[in-house]
């Protein structure tokens, strides 16, 4: 009895959490109407016009004007996948050995200065967001792509994710690996990277997931609409309401396909997180 | 594993697919939407007949803007003295038809005065090659001057 009511709780809430995909998705192949018709003018959630009045119906409408029509919606596709892409591969580089060294060297501080990364980790990110302008602003580096790939390859989280899960590895291994060289450089790769593998997985789809759905950062430091992510452009576009679902779902696909491709191995590094 | 080989497959296609779409979009585009030729609205002189108090007729000339009937839809329209135009309207992301109710007036040689509905900057599909409604892209071949 006790299992039942458990999996109905399971399945009611994975309901309502899937209820907004689904119906993305659903959306994105019913015609709504006429080329002219429009979120505003399609009634609150859509269902309903499948019957009656010559609308609704499968139809690809949605993609084909999504993707043909709308030249935005690719620009802002490949600008997406460059942030996401370039931020999370930078931050990879600067997080890795950073939290590497927080692991392994001892000098004067570490302490205070891992404090200090942990509150700037907790800083909303509006806190945070008016110094990055102003920093931004006097390096003359507003409206490029480098204000929005910058701020994200220094993000805090990725060297704490990291430093947690180093507090796992086996100190006796590159203890050893220290008498056989000197290079701290070649221990971090060889020895301390394969043991951290799965909490690199982690931080690679946290860092993509989170810079592919970037919305407050570009609409304050870029205002040419040609270097917009998708996430900022889709919110802000008008369009038939099949179109506007049919870019939605195209848009979730990459982060989908990344955590099916990943999701083991954030399970692992998240779980195995030193907290 | 099996499942990795998998999604590489949907990774690569998925990619493959926008890349098709980014390089060829605009080509696809031009075959795609329909063809329309526009015109502007003309002035043009229509007969006028004048009766006065004592019974007299006078046929006078008034110059108004009109349209040709080929550029005028009748079905669609709303009362007796209304037709339907499609107008050009022109945005950053492309050109579009807009659906307009045009008030009709005189007529003579195929042409019809037209009292609102247009001015005389709007440019008016006369001519498309094939079935266009309100607000679908167009492509607008040479105007009509």
């Amino acid at each position: 009895m006790k299992k039942k009511i458990t999996i109905l709780f399971v399945v009611v809430f994975a309901g309502i959490f899937l209820f907004p995909v689904l119906l993305t998705i659903f959306r994105s192949f019913v015609q709504a109407g006429g080329a002219g018709g429009s979120v505003a003018d399609t009634g609150t959630l859509g269902i309903g016009t499948a019957s009656g009045s010559g609308r609704g119906g499968f139809s690809l409408v949605g993609y084909y004007d999504i993707l043909v029509e709308k030249a935005w919606f690719l620009q802002g596709f490949w600008n997406s996948v460059f942030y996401a892409v370039v931020i999370t591969f930078f931050n990879a580089l600067v997080c890795i050995p950073a939290a590497y060294a927080f692991h392994e060297a001892d000098f004067k501080g570490k302490g205070a200065l891992y404090f200090f990364y942990i509150i700037l980790m907790m800083m909303p990110l509006q806190v945070t967001m008016l110094p990055n302008y102003i920093g931004l602003r006097d390096m003359h580096l507003l409206d490029t792509r480098l204000a929005l790939v910058l701020p994200g390859i220094f993000t805090p989280f990725g060297v704490f994710l990291m430093s947690q899960y180093m507090r796992g590895l086996d100190k006796s291994i590159l203890e050893a690996a220290r008498l056989e060289t000197k290079s701290v450089f070649r221990i971090m790769l060889e020895i301390a990277l394969p043991q951290v593998k799965t909490c690199v997985a982690a931080l690679f789809l946290f860092t993509f997931a989170e810079n592919w759905n970037l919305v407050e950062q570009p609409q304050i430091f870029l205002k040419n609409e040609q270097k917009q992510p998708l996430s900022v452009l889709l919110a802000g576009q008008a369009g038939s309401m099949p179109a506007l679902f049919a870019g939605c779902v195209l848009f979730m696909v990459p982060v989908v396909v990344l955590y099916l491709y990943f999701h083991e191995n954030l399970e692992e590094g998240v779980g195995n997180l030193k907290l | 594993m099996e499942k990795r080989k998998y999604l590489n497959r949907v990774c690569v296609f998925f990619f493959a697919f926008m890349l098709f779409f980014t390089l060829f979009s605009g080509q696809l585009r031009k075959q795609t939407t329909p063809k329309v030729m526009a015109m502007r609205a003309r002035e043009k002189t229509f007969p006028v007949t004048i009766y006065l108090e004592d019974g007299t007729e006078y046929i006078a000339e008034k110059r108004e803007i009109a349209l040709p009937a080929y550029a005028l839809d009748f079905e669609g329209a709303v009362g007796g003295e209304m037709a339907v135009v499609f107008v050009l309207e022109e945005t950053q992301e492309g050109v579009f038809v807009r659906e307009r109710q045009v008030k009709l007036g005189a007529q003579a040689d195929g042409w019809f005065e037209v009292q609102s509905g247009v001015g005389k900057k709007d440019k008016v599909v006369y001519a498309a090659d094939r079935e266009i409604a309100d607000g679908v892209a167009v492509n607008v071949g040479e105007l009509e001057k």
